[in-house]
């Protein structure tokens, strides 16, 4: 069975590497002949590289344990979404699903080819041809899921994932940021055909608009269910660490968080043309650059990965890429320089002028603080990284900057306004942010960063929630509707510019969650506690009843009892934080217990809206029954994992397809997006 | 794209404050940079600064208090020839034990070298010693991002 996933991964690449040929020549011929082959190549390969995603997951769920990579990440008693999970659990797995997800994706913009560019196509076909020819390479040759044992050796049972990776969370971590990071090839491989085909207006903006929200959504969408897992599995009481693999996976969503603003632009008043090329194309070297990373091991991380020779596959498709990128674009150079002039800060463009720089500055900051210890290496001989507080130092005030941006773009919108206007415009965001400061204030919070980022905050989601007032009190005068039908008529007809205002207050709402947790968290350990005894902390009073054993097929735990009553509250809630023991690694795990607080217990509680109560079991003695446990309450935490759910919402919203009459504008120029 | 002479002044201060901080951050007087080593190199160059030092926990010699905060250890490098007696106690430096801490688990402990000869770390970073392949980050510092 293996023979048949390694043989169809074999055979997709012959046809890959067709594609990328007949796609090329047909493109430099213009010959429809070779063009329609690479399409259908294209599809071929999809199915292939599916066939033998399939049988790697069939041998996973069957225990085939002759294959070394289910043999190491799976096992007999493994529950059956582990087992699924497991064809991620690894680096070879990984690559594989990685390679079927941009062969699925590539079969899909065939299929929606016919409403697309036609004279970008042939070298879309061959830009996706030629990353996937890479993927696959590395695939079958590099880092092969389907190496088996020889008859003699393979064992009875395979190793089981780790314990870690068992989490429902984790399941679906990976797959969503490989769809993210698959994603991005997609828009790529349309502003690389633009630049071939010299074809520079905004076709291939418009054609890949969906696509790289689709891209943008997944990427943080991973990257929040990261930090979720992080949070709840592994009792740290943290979220992120600017650990180089985060901040791996961070990087490209800056920068395509700069392209979806710049191709608003580049759309509407056609400039920043050379932005959006260069931001798309950034991307995608950042995604690779993740994977060279964290396969490399080139820089200390906790992440353990596997580490392996392909990192610096990587780093050879990374220079190349980016060679024959930059050559492409110095090419096109003067064909894409602007002639529209830019004056002032107070309009769309200087703040998305600005909303750019901050964000590639930020990602050269957090890209050059990772790398540190290699650049420390090469200029004194010294390795030195760098701690997670000074990542935070020094990147903290251009957050803050860029959340300010976040609500000055809706205020200022696109017509020109004079500086009344203006100031009459900013009032009420403005006034938001200051009563908000006081407030907190007056609450008791006096960390200046997190006061800082509170007001921003405010003063953000005042100023879209002003904006679509205003948006909607407009319609209701020319059309007579009510309040709420003429809100989601708005809403339909200008889906991409509220999805957008959703994920602007997603953020704000976020950007509230990290600076309250983060300044107010309050933290202690009670050491040694005996069955019985009673704890305050911040106004929990915790009491620990006792504990229980329970004996498990694939691990056996220590279920804690805790008795919690929250603050100003008489009646007693539980919560059973565990430790585990797994049977097959011998790897002690904690489970954490949470209690959070989603709604006030009357005004004086207000500050606690969103609040956790957060408890690990760091030791258990058995034989006495003491028990020592770390209680961490994170105010504000909550805010965090709400705001990442209404940016995903945002950008469904603003990715939408637009309804059967607005249709006719696909191809046309966009509809205004106000 | 042409600038107005004012909005180039903006572009330019924002430029300078992101350089400036950068320079403050990796910049910075020699005795505050924290040195990544790994055991071998600081047996061969012992220092009496803040270090991080990369090893494994030597296979028997962890002993914990009962509370199982605090724990001593020896970590070796590659060869395993010497090794350093570390002291972590979590009531004083940061974060926990982490679960991953175990017989030859690949550490990295941050702290400096005591006048006891016993290297006193403030944290304590472990990864699994199988070859699983995602670790565990905990006991990593609690503040992060802001």
């Amino acid at each position: 069975m293996p023979a048949l996933g390694q043989a169809a991964l074999l055979v997709s690449l012959i046809v890959t590497v067709w594609v990328l040929f007949a796609a090329g020549l047909g493109a430099l011929t213009r010959s429809p002949g070779l063009v329609r082959s690479a399409s259908r190549g294209l599809v071929a390969s999809a199915v292939l590289v599916s066939l033998s995603t399939g049988v790697l997951l069939f041998a996973m769920l069957t225990d085939r344990f002759e294959i070394r990579y289910v043999a190491d990440y799976s096992s007999r008693e493994q529950p059956l979404i582990y087992k699924l999970s497991a064809l991620w659990g690894g680096q070879d797995g990984s690559l594989l699903l990685w390679c079927f997800l941009l062969a699925v994706f590539s079969a899909i913009v065939v299929f929606s080819s016919r409403r697309a560019p036609q004279d970008l196509m042939p070298w879309v076909y061959a830009t996706l041809a030629g990353i996937l020819t890479f993927f696959i390479t590395i695939t079958a040759f590099v880092a092969n899921p389907f190496r088996t044992f020889a008859a003699m050796e393979i064992p009875a049972n395979g190793q089981g994932l780790n314990p870690l990776l068992q989490n429902p969370w984790m399941v679906v971590h990976p797959p969503t940021l490989y769809f993210g990071y698959v994603g991005a090839a997609i828009p790529v491989a349309f502003a690389v055909a633009a630049l071939l085909a010299g074809r520079l207006d905004n076709a291939w903006v418009r054609a890949t608009r969906r696509w790289a929200l689709f891209t943008f959504g997944f990427l943080t969408i991973g990257i929040w269910l990261g930090a979720y897992w992080a949070y709840l599995e592994l009792g740290w009481g943290g979220f992120w660490a600017w650990d180089p693999v985060e901040n791996a996976s961070f990087l490209p969503w800056l920068t395509l968080t700069a392209y979806l603003h710049s191709v608003i632009i580049q759309e509407r008043k056609g400039v920043f043309r050379v932005w959006s090329f260069v931001l798309i194309i950034l991307t995608q070297l950042l995604v690779v650059y993740g994977t060279f990373i964290t396969r490399s091991g080139i820089i200390q991380s906790v992440h353990a990965f596997q580490r392996s020779n392909i990192g610096y596959w990587f780093m050879l498709f990374m220079g190349t890429g980016a060679v024959f990128a930059l050559a492409l674009l110095i090419r096109r150079l003067p064909q894409l320089r602007a002639k529209a002039p830019l004056d002032s800060f107070w309009s769309r463009e200087g703040t998305f002028l600005f909303a750019n720089i901050v964000l590639v500055g930020l990602t050269l900051m957090i890209f050059i603080l990772t790398m540190w210890p290699v650049f420390s290496q090469v200029l004194t001989g010294q390795q030195v990284t760098k701690e997670p507080i000074e990542f935070t130092q020094a990147t903290r005030p251009f957050f803050l900057l860029l959340l300010f941006l976040m609500g000055t773009g809706p205020v200022i919108g696109w017509k020109t306004k004079t500086g009344a206007e203006l100031g009459r415009a900013f009032l009420v965001p403005a006034a938001a942010g200051i009563v908000c400061a006081a407030a907190c204030l007056a609450a008791g919070a006096r960390e200046p960063w997190s006061l800082a980022y509170f007001a921003v905050s405010a003063f953000v989601i005042a100023a879209v929630l002003q904006q679509a007032w205003l948006d909607v009190a407009e319609r209701r005068r020319t059309t007579g509707e009510g309040l709420f039908p003429a809100f989601f008529r708005q809403v339909a007809t200008h889906k991409r510019q509220y999805g957008g205002f959703l994920v602007h207050i997603g953020v704000a709402v976020m950007a509230i969650g990290i600076a309250g947790s983060s300044a107010y968290k309050k933290d202690v350990t009670f050491e040694a506690l005996a069955p019985g005894e009673a704890v305050e902390l911040d106004g929990y009073r915790i009491t620990y009843e006792g504990f229980d054993i329970v004996n498990r097929p694939d691990y056996d735990a220590a279920v804690i009892r805790l008795g919690v009553q929250r603050p100003g509250s008489d009646s007693v809630e539980h919560v059973r934080p565990q430790r585990r023991v797994y049977k097959r690694s011998e790897q002690p795990t904690t489970e954490v217990a949470i209690l959070p607080t989603l709604l006030p217990r009357g005004l004086g509680q207000l500050g606690r809206v969103g609040e956790d109560f957060y408890v690990i079991a760091v030791n258990l003695d058995v034989a006495s029954g003491r028990g020592t446990f770390e209680v961490i309450v994170h105010p504000l935490i909550n805010f965090l994992w709400l705001g990442g759910l209404l940016v995903g919402l945002g950008c469904v919203v603003s990715g939408w397809p637009p309804r059967r009459e607005e249709r006719e504008w696909i191809g046309e120029p966009a509809p205004a997006a106000a | 794209m042409s600038f107005s002479p004012k909005l180039l002044v903006l572009v330019g201060v924002l430029v300078a404050s992101m350089v400036f901080l950068m320079a403050r951050t990796v910049g910075g007087a020699k005795e505050d940079q924290l040195y990544y080593l790994e055991v071998d190199e600081f047996l061969v160059k012992p220092t009496d600064n803040p270090v991080r030092l990369a090893g494994f926990v030597v296979d028997g010699s962890i002993g914990k208090d009962p509370a199982g905060l605090a724990v001593n250890f020896q970590i070796r490098g590659e060869s395993g020839a010497r090794v350093i007696p570390v002291y972590f106690d979590s009531r004083t430096a940061g974060g926990r034990v982490p679960d991953t801490f175990v017989d030859g688990s690949q550490v990295v402990v941050s702290g400096q070298m005591g006048k006891d000869g016993v290297f006193q770390a403030k944290q304590l970073l472990a990864k699994c010693p199988s070859k699983y392949e995602a670790a565990d980050p905990a006991g990593m510092p609690s503040r992060p991002g802001a």
